[in-house]
């Protein structure tokens, strides 16, 4: 056969997860890109995780997925947020060397069996009949695929601002995607604009670190990913990044030039998000604070650049300079790339299924920034979901789609799908009810199943994480009847001074912790989303619907239901009994099956 | 809220089933004046807005009509109200005239004001004052149901929403963003408990609310021939019950209903309990458990010789008043005394029991309902989390219950706090990359 299983297109954060996803599971993937040595280049912050990003690649990772393990490889700088805040909240956040960790995702990528890669951009998608054939590239080819993954990014009719100069790219270095937006809208997608920026590049050199503050890292970091060695570790030498202020100088310099911004003189369509303005929306906005922060972050221990988090900017270049210099340690900066903001198409994610499918035609999928998402981590996991769907769709089997209380990447695709995106979407942890519950220390006990159904998660590594459930399990039962259980509950009591010599490594004795003083909030957070009346409570539940056939389900679950054969999910939710994780699995096998909103699910 | 426009037309008697001067028939949706013409002949082609129009009803009585246009209407959509006289066989034949019109059907119970909460017209606590009103039994209960229909009760809870929103939004935005919103949990121990207090405050009063609006029960119990069915009738003045000085002539609970200073009042008289009763007795005991478990306030009616009052005191779960019957054949030492022979001690004895009900503060906010008090405890449980979690557990628990304390006040008024959040958060925090 001429083709193959999978084409994705564009090989961005996305783009690769979805890439490699396909091809472990066995399907022959070919993945499209503009220039090959781009590969999962980092168009703006070279860090992986933060405040719920970290979450999404620990799930990804507990899935199978590659993120985490190329950040470990490539971690500069490790450190931990939120860390007295909460064992839910408790975030990782890893600098990365920017080259290094593309060629990580680059050698991942050339290494893979079943995935190929070919350079061009393609400019149309061929569909027959309702269902995606292949793809069309702008040099003539023709190339013939079973479902195609869309990851194209900020590439879409991309156009960037520097000032008043525009230029068409996606990226600084990157040319854009011409002829894909057009294709799209022929097909009946709706498509928005959307914008972004980046701050300026500085060189090291010039900056005098002794005036700014010092952050360093952990000191012996943990790996983020479930498959890198403990040892040795880590790979990169460690660096510290330094803290400086903006002040009111640098503000009044931004104020006198707004009239230059194209954002404010209107140049720019596209809408920007809110939590991450450019630097003279935020003067504008906050007028009468008196300092922003900004973290000055190296791009690798070889490297000439830093990146200024929080610098993020469309002014003109000497506008730029002026207001850089004017922050303390930065005096004599000088520049190597100026900051600039990007306009791109992006396609409303209501369009799509809660695979990520999209449901006007079949066997194509969209993920990541094409989604009006903003963020690697987030591109990344919707790609891993893509990718994985597209093979099991290939497969001929049911597709992957999460519950809400399993993790923030399905409250992340339930959000997107469902709801929809006014500015780029951004995860935060306050997004999911079940945040108590979502953890970085219990993803692999959450995903790893799902991760091995599919066959990313080999037998050994599922096997693992059994054995960690068990040794949990079996330590809270113990604990349970040596009455030590309200003893741990109490905040003041930590595990470590209950059981001084206990055998379980430290991850597990955390997990054992955070659940005893957990479970009582867990109740009461998920008691108080249970009464909340969501929409889906009027969803319909067809009355042929054999509720044994909804996975996960225990067997007084499946009973009550089957006899009281409830007509909506809002009635099922109000049965004696039923808990929230059960709605939840209700919910998610009426959305793969395509069973709500009226929808009747798909033959083939 | 978004919401379809009904489609359906509704009808209905609005006014009650007696007989009166005035009947009122409402008409909502958008056949109302088409329907409203068929029995109206006489009403205009674009009748003005809410002018009265004296008009020949059905043909079988003058009376007066009014167009609503939509959206100035009680329900939001478009309302015809026609006012014959209110007699009950025309009224119904008004509204089957009207019911013959194709697009038109009778109203549910409380259809209209569903529309109207559904239409935005007026919200959820508002809503259910409108069926308080409706069923008021006394004019406490009147007033009280007009003071949250006035939207009393939306008010306190949107002031407590108000310091809540920015509360939480602060939390949030300390977990989410931790660079950028670094100190703004510093003062969440005192905002906490200011909202407490705001609903601690809130649902004392709601208690008293809720006995205007659903009425007190009293009991009087007691040793036998304490004297409690003279009492009893004493209150009520009449002479209902059987009084007999042989011990156990009260077999039944008795139950009367007076009004004291506005407020109804379900007087409630047991049976004397003694040890060695007979079955019979037995039960008229069992019963007069029963009541005691349903009552607000509990009267012990003890004798001037009666001892050991504490354990008569625990049969009742609540509040107890003891009394000091029969003072006119001697004193004691506590107890409010009473004589029902005499009269003695009576009007100071109802003037204390509407000062322990709560009487004459009826306009103070109500939460009458059974879904309002819940909701509110709720709230102030989750809240009383929050505020020992601060010192036991961590930000991201305090956070959690905060949320859950907004969700349960948004039951109260059927908004929805949450999809506020994030505009909360960007509205207060400079948040960047």
């Amino acid at each position: 056969m001429n083709g193959h299983d999978v084409i994705v297109v564009g090989l961005g954060h996305a783009g690769c997860e979805a890439a490699l996803a396909c091809a472990r599971m066995g399907a022959s993937t070919l993945g499209v890109t503009l220039k090959a040595d781009r590969i999962a280049v980092m168009s703006c912050n070279p860090a992986i995780g933060g405040t719920a990003k970290g979450h999404l690649v620990r799930e990804l990772d507990a899935l199978g997925g590659e993120m985490a393990h190329a950040a470990d490889q490539a971690g500069t700088h490790f450190v931990t947020l939120n860390a007295s805040k909460g064992p839910a909240v408790r975030a990782t956040r890893v600098l990365c060397d920017r080259d290094a960790y593309a060629r990580t995702m680059q050698a991942a990528v050339g290494a893979q069996p079943g995935l190929a890669v070919t350079e061009g951009e393609v400019s149309e998608l061929v569909v027959h009949e309702g269902r995606v054939v292949g793809v069309r590239m702008g040099d003539g080819r023709e190339l013939m695929a079973r479902c195609v993954v869309v990851t194209t990014g900020t590439f879409l009719q991309a156009l960037m601002h520097l000032g008043e100069q525009k230029s068409i790219g996606g990226r600084l270095g990157d040319a854009a995607a011409t002829g894909l937006s057009g294709s799209l809208r022929a097909l009946g997608f709706q498509l928005g604009r959307f914008k972004t920026g980046t701050p300026a590049r500085l060189l090291r050199q010039s900056i005098d670190w002794e005036a700014c503050d010092r952050q360093p890292g952990h000191a012996q970091p943990l790996p983020v990913s479930l498959k890198t060695a403990r040892a040795p570790f880590p790979l990169q030498p460690q660096l510290s990044c330094g803290v400086t202020f903006t002040n009111e100088g640098t503000h009044r310099i931004l104020r006198e030039n707004l009239h230059r911004s194209p954002l404010y003189k209107g140049d720019i369509v596209g809408r920007g998000p809110r939590y991450c303005p450019s630097l003279e929306d935020k003067v504008v906005r906050f007028a009468d604070k008196a300092r922003h922060t900004v973290f000055l972050e190296p791009e690798g221990p070889q490297s000439e650049l830093v990146y200024p988090a929080g610098l993020s900017t469309s002014m003109p270049a000497e506008v730029q300079l002026e207001f850089l210099r004017t922050l303390r340690g930065l005096e004599h900066v000088e520049v190597a790339r100026y900051g600039y903001a990007v306009e791109y198409d992006f396609a409303p994610p209501t369009q799509l299924k809660a695979t990520l499918e999209t449901r006007a035609v079949r066997g194509l999928f969209f993920a990541g920034q094409l989604n009006g998402t903003s963020g690697y981590e987030e591109a990344a996991f919707q790609g891993l979901l893509a990718g994985i769907n597209a093979a099991l769709q290939v497969r001929g089997e049911e597709p992957l789609v999460l519950a809400r209380h399993e993790a923030h990447g399905a409250v992340l695709l339930d959000e997107l799908t469902t709801r929809g995106v006014d500015e780029p979407f951004r995860m935060f942890t306050a997004r999911s009810e079940h945040r108590l519950r979502l953890r970085e220390g219990n993803a692999d006990l959450r995903l790893r199943a799902h991760g091995h159904r599919v066959g990313l998660v080999s037998a050994a590594e599922v096997a693992a994480t059994e054995q960690r459930r068990a040794r949990i399990a079996a330590e809270l039962e113990r604990l349970e009847k040596g009455q030590l259980l309200p003893l741990l509950r109490r905040p003041e009591v930590s595990y470590a001074s209950l059981v001084p010599a206990s055998p379980l490594p430290s991850v597990d004795q955390d997990e054992v912790e955070t659940e005893a003083k957990y479970a009582g909030y867990i109740a009461q957070a998920e008691a108080a989303w249970f009464r909340r009346s969501e929409e889906s409570d009027a969803w319909r539940i067809p009355s042929s619907f054999r509720f044994a056939e909804v996975r996960g389900l225990s067997t007084e679950a499946t009973e009550r239901l089957e006899k009281a054969r409830p007509e909506t999910v809002g009635h099922a939710k109000r049965l004696p009994g039923m808990t929230p994780a059960a709605v939840g699995l209700l919910l998610v096998h009426l959305k793969r099956t395509g069973l709500f909103h009226g929808e009747r699910p798909s033959e083939g | 809220m978004t919401s379809a426009p009904s489609s359906s037309t509704i009808a209905a008697i609005a006014t009650g089933p007696a007989a009166g001067g005035v009947g009122v028939i409402r008409i909502s949706g958008p056949a109302a004046l088409e329907a409203a013409r068929r029995v109206v002949p006489g009403l205009p082609l674009f009748p003005a807005p809410r002018h009265a129009y004296l008009a020949s009803i059905a043909g079988l009585d003058d009376g007066l009509v009014i167009h609503f246009p939509a959206p100035n209407s009680y329900t939001g959509e478009e309302v015809v109200e026609l006012m014959p006289h209110g007699s009950p066989k025309l009224l119904s034949m008004v509204l089957q005239r009207l019911c013959e019109h194709p697009a038109l059907r009778l109203a549910e119970p409380g259809e209209f004001t569903r529309r109207a909460f559904v239409n935005g017209r007026i919200d959820l606590a508002r809503a259910e004052a409108v069926a308080d009103l409706v069923a008021a039994q006394s004019e406490a209960g009147v007033r009280s149901a007009a003071a949250q229909l006035a939207g009393a009760l939306s008010q306190r809870i949107d002031a407590a929403k108000s310091r809540l929103v920015p509360l939480h939004a602060d939390l949030e935005a300390c977990l989410d963003f931790p660079d950028e919103a670094e100190g703004a949990d510093a003062l969440v121990a005192a905002r906490l408990d200011a909202v407490l207090e705001d609903l601690e405050a809130l649902a004392a009063q709601g208690a008293v609310g809720a006995l205007a609006r659903r009425g007190a029960h009293v009991v009087l119990y007691g040793p036998v021939n304490a004297g409690k069915s003279t009492l009893f009738n004493a209150l009520l003045g009449t002479r209902r019950a059987l009084v007999d000085p042989e011990p156990g002539t009260t077999r039944d609970v008795l139950e009367a209903i007076i009004e004291l200073q506005g407020l109804q009042v379900t007087l409630v008289d047991t049976a004397g309990l003694r040890a060695g009763a007979g079955r019979v007795e037995a039960l008229g005991i069992e019963k007069t458990r029963e009541a005691l478990r349903g009552a607000d306030l509990a009267l012990l009616v003890v004798p001037p010789d009666a001892t050991d009052l504490g354990a008569w005191r625990s049969e009742a779960s609540g509040e107890v008043l003891v009394i000091a019957a029969k003072s006119d054949l001697g004193r004691r030492s506590e107890g409010f005394p009473v004589s029902a022979a005499n009269g003695q001690g009576l009007s100071d004895l109802k003037a204390e029991l509407a000062r322990r009900l709560g009487a004459g503060k009826a306009e103070a906010v109500a939460l009458a309902s059974e879904r309002h008090r819940d909701a509110l405890r709720r709230a102030t449980e989750a809240l009383q989390r929050a505020r020992a979690a601060l010192d036991a557990s961590t930000l991201e628990v305090v956070a959690g219950e905060t949320a859950v304390a907004l969700d349960a006040l948004d039951e109260i008024t059927g908004q929805d706090a949450r999809t506020e959040l994030l505009d909360a958060i960007f509205q207060r925090f400079c948040i960047g990359k």
